[in-house]
């Protein structure tokens, strides 16, 4: 379990990001960052900063995505990052694939409607979309299945895992997370631990 | 069936490290206002999520411990040490097995009345 990388968990609100965070903390003892939470804070705390919800593909956010990460795994080992997107070129600049893997959701292949039947379906009291009337969670709902097509080209393009939670949405997370670990992405060389020295 | 209960951690030196050395020196060692203010507010984001919540800070005095306690009955502060006039602070040492249970009976207590 002690050399396990990093993860970055990217996927639009309501695919499932959360479910397969709880998975890898159950199964390998993964610590889970909520990063909405901390997003939030900045942009309530410190709003000049430019850091907030819809301008996650800024530099700003990039700087300091990048800073924070850093800082975070001298701390602890085993993080789940999970994020709506990361921020363009991040990827490439910042993710070292010695210590860190991407892993891509979303729900490209399922109409806005049957979406929101599944929400309505699933919703508790925390989920943000419980307050809100049909046609605004429609909309919204529509521009996410746009991303978690954007996103799962995205994952082909830079040879990471894709889970399609359109369908099934348990059992494809357990399946592929299965697959992850089996394939040997998840864990890392030893040496990789030693520029954390502190 | 029982509900699942996720988990999340923060470590927020490592958050106020990074607005420190990228940002701004508002978070600086000695501006103990501004992070109090800070961890108020991700607190507040945080009761949103359907998650039990880890928040690991290296100083926090008592006073405003008890004052964020006294705000939102759902946080405990554990302190890993003894400590005087600790008013609503949970002190326990973690090499005293039978303090530790306390606070896993005490935490247990609380997730289930949030639960129902």
């Amino acid at each position: 379990m002690s050399n396990l990388k990093n993860i970055y968990l990217i996927g639009p609100s309501r695919c499932g990001k959360t479910s397969a965070a709880s998975i890898f903390q159950e199964k390998f003892g993964y610590t889970h960052i909520i990063m909405d939470a901390i997003i939030e804070t900045m942009s309530d705390v410190v709003p000049d900063l430019g850091i907030r919800h819809g301008n996650l593909d800024s530099e700003e956010f990039k700087r300091f995505l990048n800073a924070y990460c850093k800082n975070l795994f001298k701390y602890t080992k085993h993080n789940i990052i999970d994020l709506e997107v990361l921020p363009l070129d991040f990827f490439k600049e910042s993710i070292s694939e010695d210590e860190s893997i991407v892993i891509y959701m979303g729900y490209p292949n399922i109409t806005p409607e049957e979406k929101m039947e599944q929400v309505r379906k699933f919703d508790t009291r925390f989920d943000w979309t419980r307050n809100l009337a049909d046609e605004e969670l429609l909309e919204i709902l529509k521009r996410n299945i746009e991303i978690s097509k954007s996103l799962q080209q995205e994952a082909n393009n830079n040879g990471c895992s894709f889970i399609d939670t359109s369908f099934n949405r348990e059992e494809i997370i357990n399946q592929t997370i299965e697959q992850i670990e089996q394939s040997g992405k998840l864990y890392r060389e030893d040496k990789s631990y030693e520029r954390y020295y502190r | 069936m029982q509900e699942k209960i996720f988990l999340s951690y923060i470590k927020l030196e490592a958050l106020f490290e990074t607005l420190e050395e990228t940002f701004t020196r508002e978070f600086n060692k000695e501006n103990k206002e501004k992070k109090y203010i800070f961890l108020k507010k991700l607190l507040r984001n945080l009761s949103t999520k359907k998650a039990m919540n880890i928040i690991d800070i290296d100083s926090l005095s008592i006073e405003n411990a008890n004052k964020l306690i006294e705000e939102n009955d759902s946080i405990l502060v554990i302190y890993l040490k003894k400590v005087q006039d600790e008013g609503r602070i949970i002190c326990i040492n973690f090499d005293n097995t039978k303090e530790v249970e306390k606070l896993i009976n005490e935490i247990v207590k609380r997730m289930n009345i949030n639960n129902e």
